[in-house]
């Protein structure tokens, strides 16, 4: 695309489109900084890192689907699902690590069933929506029948409770858990074998499947681990409220769209990586704290978010042409 | 033979209807009862009119599940406008901001060529959250006289608004197969390059069907006020859930250009006999939508799967 001789101005601007979404984080940071006099403070960064992980978990696994090319909407039925299901087991069973293990179970079996799904369809991100559209349907009728529509309260195992509310030197530890998977996502999609042909098969899966990669368990493993991460970020949310409700997960997987798009994840899949989602969580994180602490109401932040992304699809288009 | 093959073939679907239709009114005795029918044929209406307005969208390739929320909008806003101004500017009123919806998200579809379903789901919210922020998130109440009037029109037990239904779909019937606008939309469906190559304008064949679905989506949330008189934001939240099974068991397939009003007008009757069956068998409300959610699934899979399924990848 460059040229040779392109002037220094064109370049800056060249990098500028490129970075939208860093410099946006950038503005957002300081207009945060000249709100509040304790934006910077250790309390409050850690506070924000709080609040942003769960969001932050379940848009790695968004991404995840994005990168081989499909959509994730059912997300958020799974987050409820294994929240639901994560609390009443540790309340039936009186262990914390059967809750989880059920979760993590729910969680993979809804991503494998979306994968497998994808499989069968060879769909695009077009079939994705729909398909998960419906399993995200079933999902949440799966979590109201489980816990009759009622909110379950754990038992509260101290460890349990810790990797929701714990502190390793005063620094979250569910924040931890999400850097830690940050961390083995990028390092697996970027400097693997595996995770290059992932991302190929996202970007073009014609070619893909010409150069011998296997296109359809590629798309399995993106959406298992997109449950896998729902469930994931069910056991952190679980964690920090010691309990769990049906409805827990509404809206949460627009939340994780939102977070992935705008940090710079392409639609078309192939292009992007977790770099991209600390961006966009943290931008999301900012505004939605911006918008509280300036008492926007709860509705019109829906708008508000909606607005957004569409901005940011549309920002997208325009980098494509 | 042959010719016997091919009606029933052709007639799958009512045929379908009939059977479970007779099935039930045999083994349950409550299905073929005065209350029971007139239930069904009211709750046909609102949706039926919407999923009309669905195969505009899907006959064209593309898809929108903001048809809910624009129902919620439009049916708190002629709530809202219904003392002051009466029934006719309100519907009107109303009907017009159904269009207005359809063309906020029909311009983001057909100018930029997003993803529809994305748009779709952004406009869904905002819409959504106007009609709360509008309605302060508590239902508009009204038993407006016009309103008692309509819902006590009824044929035996057939309420008024099952044949506005009817006419609806006729009208739309009339206008994808005999006009040219209908015509052009097979093709944009069928081939959006083609249909470029043609010089058609598909921009405007685009932005026009979002703007029919909003319409259409007004018009049911307004049929929908006959039977409820109580809007609020949180209406028709199901909506896709109801309606995308209904026009594509009918036969208009996601790929575009294929399937018409008529299908759509049995695949509505077919799907709301299949719920009004479910409800029969008192099946818990969250099982009920277990089951729905599985049947679009099934529907969604088979119909993507028999499109694709000669591609490896």
């Amino acid at each position: 695309m460059s040229e040779v001789n392109e002037s220094k101005w064109s370049r800056i601007g060249g990098w500028t489109r490129d970075n939208t979404n860093l410099l946006l984080l950038i503005a957002l940071i300081i207009a945060g900084a000249f709100l509040s006099e304790n934006f910077f403070s250790w309390t409050n960064l850690m506070n924000l890192m709080r609040r942003v992980t769960v969001n932050g978990v379940m848009a790695i696994g968004f991404t995840m689907t994005l990168l081989v090319g499909g959509f994730d909407l059912s997300i958020g039925a799974t987050l409820s699902m294994c929240a639901v299901l994560c609390v009443g087991i540790e309340k039936s069973s009186g262990s914390a690590a059967m809750g989880m293990a059920a979760a993590i179970g729910a969680g993979l079996a809804m991503g494998a069933l979306n994968g497998v799904l994808m499989m069968i369809t060879r769909g695009g991100s077009g079939e994705a929506f729909l398909i998960t559209l419906a399993t995200g349907m079933v999902g949440t009728a799966i979590a109201l029948t489980y816990c009759s529509g009622l909110d379950i309260y754990g038992v509260n195992a101290g460890w349990y409770k810790a990797i929701g509310q714990g502190n390793v030197l005063s620094f979250p530890i569910a924040a931890i858990i999400w850097i830690v998977l940050l961390v083995i996502m990028q390092v697996i999609i970027k400097k693997t074998r595996f995770g290059r042909s992932m991302l190929l098969s996202g970007a073009n899966k014609q070619s893909a499947f010409l150069v011998g990669i296997d296109v359809n368990a590629m798309k399995l493993v993106g959406f298992t681990i997109a449950g896998f991460m729902a469930a994931i970020a069910a056991i952190i949310m679980t964690a920090r409220t010691t309990a769990a409700s049906p409805y827990s997960g509404n809206g949460a997987d627009f939340d994780a769209a939102i977070a992935s798009i705008v940090g710079g994840n392409s639609l078309v899949g192939g292009k992007g990586g977790m770099v991209q989602v600390v961006i966009g969580v943290m931008i999301y994180g900012l505004i939605t704290n911006i918008l509280n602490l300036t008492g926007v109401d709860s509705v019109l932040q829906y708008i508000f978010k909606g607005a957004i992304l569409l901005l940011a699809i549309c920002l997208d288009k325009l980098n494509r042409r | 033979m042959t010719r016997v093959k091919k009606i029933v073939l052709d007639y799958r679907i009512p045929l379908l209807a009939a059977i479970i239709f007779t099935a039930m009114s045999l083994t349950n005795e409550y299905f073929f009862r005065p209350v029971n029918l007139s239930g069904l044929f009211e709750s046909i209406s609102a949706y039926g009119i919407v999923a009309v307005g669905f195969t505009f969208v899907l006959l064209c390739g593309q898809i929108d599940i903001s048809m809910g929320s624009v129902m919620a909008l439009t049916a708190c806003v002629f709530m809202m406008l219904l003392p002051t101004v009466g029934f006719v500017p309100a519907m009107l009123l109303a009907l017009l901001l159904g269009c207005v919806c359809g063309a906020i998200t029909g311009f983001f579809v057909a100018t930029f060529r997003l993803p529809p379903f994305i748009v779709s789901m952004t406009t869904q919210l905002a819409f959504k959250g106007v009609a709360l922020l509008i309605t302060n998130s508590t239902p508009v109440s009204n038993m407006h006289e016009t309103l008692l009037a309509i819902s006590e029109i009824t044929l035996g037990p057939v309420p008024i608004t099952f044949f506005l239904f009817l006419l609806v779909a006729l009208i739309a019937h009339y206008v994808l197969t005999q006009t040219q606008y209908g015509r052009n939309l097979y093709v944009v469906g069928g081939n959006i390059n083609v249909a470029d190559n043609l010089g058609l304008h598909v921009r405007g064949h685009l932005w026009s069907i979002f703007i029919v679905q909003g319409f259409c989506a007004a018009l049911g949330g307004i049929v929908m006020m006959t039977r409820m008189f109580s809007a609020s934001g949180n209406l028709a939240l199901d909506g896709p859930l109801n309606i995308i099974p209904m026009v594509i068991v009918g036969g208009t397939a996601f790929s575009g250009g294929k399937g018409g009003a008529i299908n759509t007008l049995w695949g509505v009757i077919l799907m709301n006999i299949i719920y009004n069956a479910m409800s029969m068998f008192s099946l818990q409300a969250n099982m009920q939508e277990m089951v729905k959610g599985l049947i679009l699934l099934i529907i969604i899979v088979a119909d993507k799967y028999m499109e694709n399924r000669n591609q490896k990848v």
